[in-house]
């Protein structure tokens, strides 16, 4: 009894010291829960993200308010308004969580940046949103399929708290509307189950979009 | 006044002790001390008595004794600590040279250290139990209770009087150096509703005290909560926590081994590092990103509607050419006695020359409207008076 305690602890140690040097972890949905860890399950319920759950005060303001600079990313703002453009790509069912949310593609992603910019789309725009899917990518704000050109929201987002989203819906509301999704890989079960059909359609696959292999072109280019 | 001899001994005796706690609190005779480590030299001087046993001390031997001091601080004390009575001499004849101490200074000392370290929270946690170990004893009249009750009721008077104007009048500071005013609230209010609650049943006609020490209570309460809100407005919520300034935790962060840090650590669930992207972060890049667009934002337009919608200007010039083309029905010029005749009463026809006249006076049109000298009377017509003239179109 008591060394299955033991275990437990030890185990709950393991993780915790897991999660607080990589970050949300992916893991087989067979992996018994792990106190402080949310378990964001993926779409197509292969697999789940352990996310730690931070009390409420407890997150990055403590830093503002002990006067140390945050985790540094390059491009901040740059950083920032893409994670808000695939916000309004992926999390079509504005009245839900924002996880796990749809996938979103690139074609939207830069329509919505030209569209948020107020011009026609420019050659480094795609540059910048390449290089910021990646940083977001690096630090599971999204999930970043640079072959497919396909994105969908990260496990970070499970922690957005109900006054988050409705900060978000209003920020969606701000930003465009993205065009429809032409996605070139199919979606997983529990997705849109009506998606436009991308010219460049491929047959079913079991893989998650993660594994994907490489799409002919990114759709619209 | 009709004080006897005895109450004016038992003054006497109140001032004597009185005279010998503070004896440890004064700098010379009638000023205060101000300097902290005057206190350990006291200290020093009266563990030098308890040390010395019944035999009492000279000045040279306490000075010995005390060797960790400069000499003539520890005579300057000595002497400051006789002329308040702390200490006096073994027998009181005038050569001699030993001297005994007395122990209120030595309890007092205690108090004040306590008090220095824990803003005499502890004391006022004791002084609670032992007014409920005396309110409900057997012996306890209802003097004692009440006497008890009144006491309680000053010090929590006090307390929340010293917490509500250090909240009103003083910078956060000030606040946060008399946060201990404030420390383990719960636990003191807790235990004076004990006391209260014991002395309103053995004796409910003190109801009336029990009522004040209750305001008192509840005065003091709302101090607290005041304070509390106003520290963590204020300094935010991590640094409430502790009340402790901000320099501190930096401090100690920098200056921990690894295994002290690892230590606050041990328990606690924190994220790996990463950047933070708050939704207020998104919300004020975006508004900056939209600012920064080189373009002006196109204006919302209805969705599916492809050629431009006409203005008002143009729709109306449009009307009035096809007013005009069916006027003219084809023909190049038509008479105004005959499209007045057309139209039947004058209701109608006036509404047809207005627009004629408006074709006429448009300046994208090309059509005008010519008047004659002539008019046409018939008295059958719809319109029995008629100038003639001619609408016609123009070639310019």
């Amino acid at each position: 009894m008591s060394t299955e305690a033991v275990e437990r602890r030890l185990d709950n140690a393991l993780w915790w010291a897991k999660v607080q040097s990589a970050g949300p972890l992916e893991v087989d949905p067979d992996t018994p829960a792990v106190a402080g860890l949310t378990r964001a399950v993926s779409p197509d319920g292969s697999s789940v993200w352990l996310v730690p759950t931070l009390p409420s005060g407890a997150g990055h303001t403590v830093l503002e308010e002990l006067g140390t600079p945050p985790v540094a990313v390059e491009q901040p703002n740059e950083t920032a308004r893409v994670l808000a453009i695939c916000v309004t790509c992926c999390w079509t069912d504005r009245s839900g969580p924002a996880w796990p949310g749809a996938i979103g593609t690139l074609a939207q992603v830069r329509s919505v940046y030209a569209g948020m910019r107020g011009r026609p789309e420019q050659s480094s725009d795609l540059t910048l949103i390449i290089g910021s899917l990646r940083r977001l990518h690096a630090t599971h704000w999204l999930l970043w399929n640079e072959k497919a050109g396909e994105v969908r929201l990260g496990p970070r987002t499970i922690t957005w708290t109900p006054t988050d989203l409705s900060t978000l819906r209003d920020l969606c509301r701000h930003l465009p509307d993205p065009p429809p999704a032409v996605l070139t890989s199919p979606p997983p079960a529990t997705q849109d189950p009506d998606p436009l059909p991308g010219p460049s359609e491929r047959p079913p696959s079991p893989d998650t979009a993660l594994t994907t292999p490489p799409a002919p072109a990114v759709a619209d280019e | 006044m009709d004080a006897t001899l005895l109450d004016a001994e038992a003054e006497a005796a109140v001032l004597r002790v009185y005279r010998q706690v503070f004896a440890v609190l004064a700098r010379e005779a009638g000023a205060m001390i101000v300097d902290p480590d005057l206190l350990d030299v006291d200290q020093a001087i009266l563990d030098a008595f308890a040390e010395a046993g019944s035999d009492g001390l000279t000045v040279e031997q306490a000075t010995l004794a005390c060797r960790a001091y400069p000499h003539d601080l520890i005579v300057r004390r000595f002497d400051v600590l006789r002329q308040y009575g702390a200490i006096t001499k073994l027998v009181d004849r005038p050569n001699e040279l030993r001297h005994r101490a007395a122990f209120a200074p030595y309890v007092m000392l205690m108090f004040l250290r306590r008090m220095s370290v824990q803003g005499g929270q502890a004391e006022l946690h004791q002084l609670l139990t032992l007014e409920a170990h005396s309110v409900s004893d057997p012996g306890a009249t209802e003097g004692d209770g009440l006497a008890s009750i009144e006491r309680l009721t000053k010090v929590f008077r006090l307390l929340g009087n010293e917490l509500a104007i250090l909240v009103s009048t003083s910078t956060t500071a000030q606040l946060r150096e008399n946060a201990q005013l404030a420390w383990g609230n719960e636990r003191l209010i807790e235990q004076a509703e004990k006391v209260h609650r014991i002395v309103l049943d053995r004796w409910p006609t003190l109801h009336r005290a029990c009522t004040s020490l209750r305001m008192a209570l509840a005065a003091y309460a709302d101090a607290v909560q005041l304070a509390a809100s106003r520290l963590v407005e204020r300094a935010g919520t991590t640094r409430a926590l502790g009340l402790l300034p901000i320099e501190t935790w930096v401090t100690f962060t920098r200056s921990s081994e690894p295994e002290v840090l690892a230590g606050v650590l041990d328990g606690l669930l924190f994220d790996a590092a990463a950047p933070d992207f708050s939704p207020q972060t998104l919300v004020e890049a975006v508004e900056t990103g939209c600012r920064t667009g080189t373009a002006r934002m196109a204006p919302p337009r209805p969705t599916g509607d492809v050629d431009a919608p006409e203005s008002a200007a143009a729709t109306d010039r449009e009307e009035l050419r096809a007013e005009a083309e069916r006027v003219l029905a084809g023909r190049k010029s038509v008479d105004v006695v005959e499209v007045v005749d057309e139209a039947g009463d004058w209701i109608t026809a006036r509404r047809v020359l207005a627009e004629l006249t408006a074709a006429h006076l448009h300046d994208e049109l090309d059509y005008e409207l010519v008047w004659s000298d002539g008019m046409r009377i018939d008295a059958s017509a719809g319109t029995p008076w008629a100038t003639e003239g001619v609408f016609r179109r123009v070639t310019r």
